[in-house]
């Protein structure tokens, strides 16, 4: 799948914000807010517009990063189906076959 | 900053670096295995120009610079890299401020023409030959390596010069992201959007 396609997908229901936990000043500041415990990385959390977290890439068996494993995939899954408002059935099996292939690259 | 990509799903994979941890325990039994053929640091069939545009990219979307490291798999000096960055007098964390590109110049002899486009002149006993490149891909900075030679073994580097250059000329520190964060709740909230908070690292 295209870049653009999954940009385009992604921009529908969401405001990409990427923080560099390493080097921005205040990034443990956030990263403490938003995580119940440190986390690898990456790490991903789905805010709603009142701040609140909607859902994390923390699972059940951790934080899956970025997924490559199938429960990690479900896992990501998941997350999309809890906070999507906006992206049907068919744009998320989209978004999960783009990302399937990219791991596999 | 404020990204309309999913940057993972373009052109990364793998797992998710684990948060520190205490080491583990000695294994009681050690299978060993037969050893593998040593990886060269400088790939001889790699095409140079492909490799740095991508570093290039990748500085950018990271906000962070390109070392391209010029050298050859026979050189002593080059080899000795490694132990430079061992040095507690190094100094940078080279990942977190550096897309590394190891360049095969042989000696001095091949990726001429690539080297010149950047304002390189390569000579056998300089190498390795460095140079620092901005987000855009511009040379911003240069040295020989013979001029980092360490002085108790001139076929090293010495970590300690090689560390300083390194620090003089790495990108600034990101801004705060707290500003870019309300930002982008306060966009969410007018589109009725969520925000995607993607916690990375330039490595």
């Amino acid at each position: 799948m295209a870049t653009k396609d999954v940009e385009g997908l992604i921009a529908k229901e969401f405001v990409v914000l990427k923080i560099d936990r390493d080097r921005a000043p205040d990034a443990e500041s956030i990263a403490k807010k938003y995580q119940t415990k440190e986390e690898g990385l990456p790490w991903m959390a789905f805010i709603d517009a009142a701040d609140k977290v909607v859902a994390t890439s923390t699972g059940p068996e951790g934080n899956v990063g970025f997924p490559a494993k199938a429960s990690e995939y479900a896992h990501f899954k998941t997350m999309l189906e809890k906070a999507r408002k906006h992206l049907t059935d068919a744009d998320i099996a989209v978004l999960m076959a783009s990302l399937e292939a990219a791991s596999k690259k | 900053m404020i990204l309309t990509a999913l940057p993972f799903i373009l052109a990364m994979g793998g797992q998710a670096v684990p948060p520190p941890q205490a080491a583990p325990p000695p294994a009681a039994a050690v299978v060993q295995k037969p050893a593998a053929a040593p990886r060269k640091l400088y790939n001889e069939t790699a095409d140079a120009k492909v490799a740095i545009t991508a570093a290039v990219a990748a500085a950018a979307e990271d906000g962070i610079r390109v070392l391209v490291n010029w050298g050859g798999n026979d050189c002593p000096r080059c080899a000795s890299i490694g132990l430079a960055q061992r040095d507690p007098g190094f100094g940078v964390k080279l990942s977190d401020e550096y897309k590394v590109v190891y360049v095969d110049v042989g000696n001095a002899d091949r990726n001429g023409e690539v080297a010149q486009a950047f304002g390189v002149k390569l000579t056998a006993d300089g190498l390795p030959h460095f140079t620092i490149l901005d987000a855009k891909g511009a040379a911003i900075a240069q040295v020989a390596g013979k001029d980092f030679a360490a002085e108790a073994d001139p076929a090293k580097l010495d970590g300690k010069k090689l560390g300083a250059f390194l620090k003089q000329h790495q990108a600034p520190p990101p801004p705060p992201a707290q500003p870019q964060l309300t930002a982008a709740l306060e966009q969410a909230k007018r589109q009725d959007k969520q925000v995607f908070l993607w916690f990375t690292a330039p490595w």
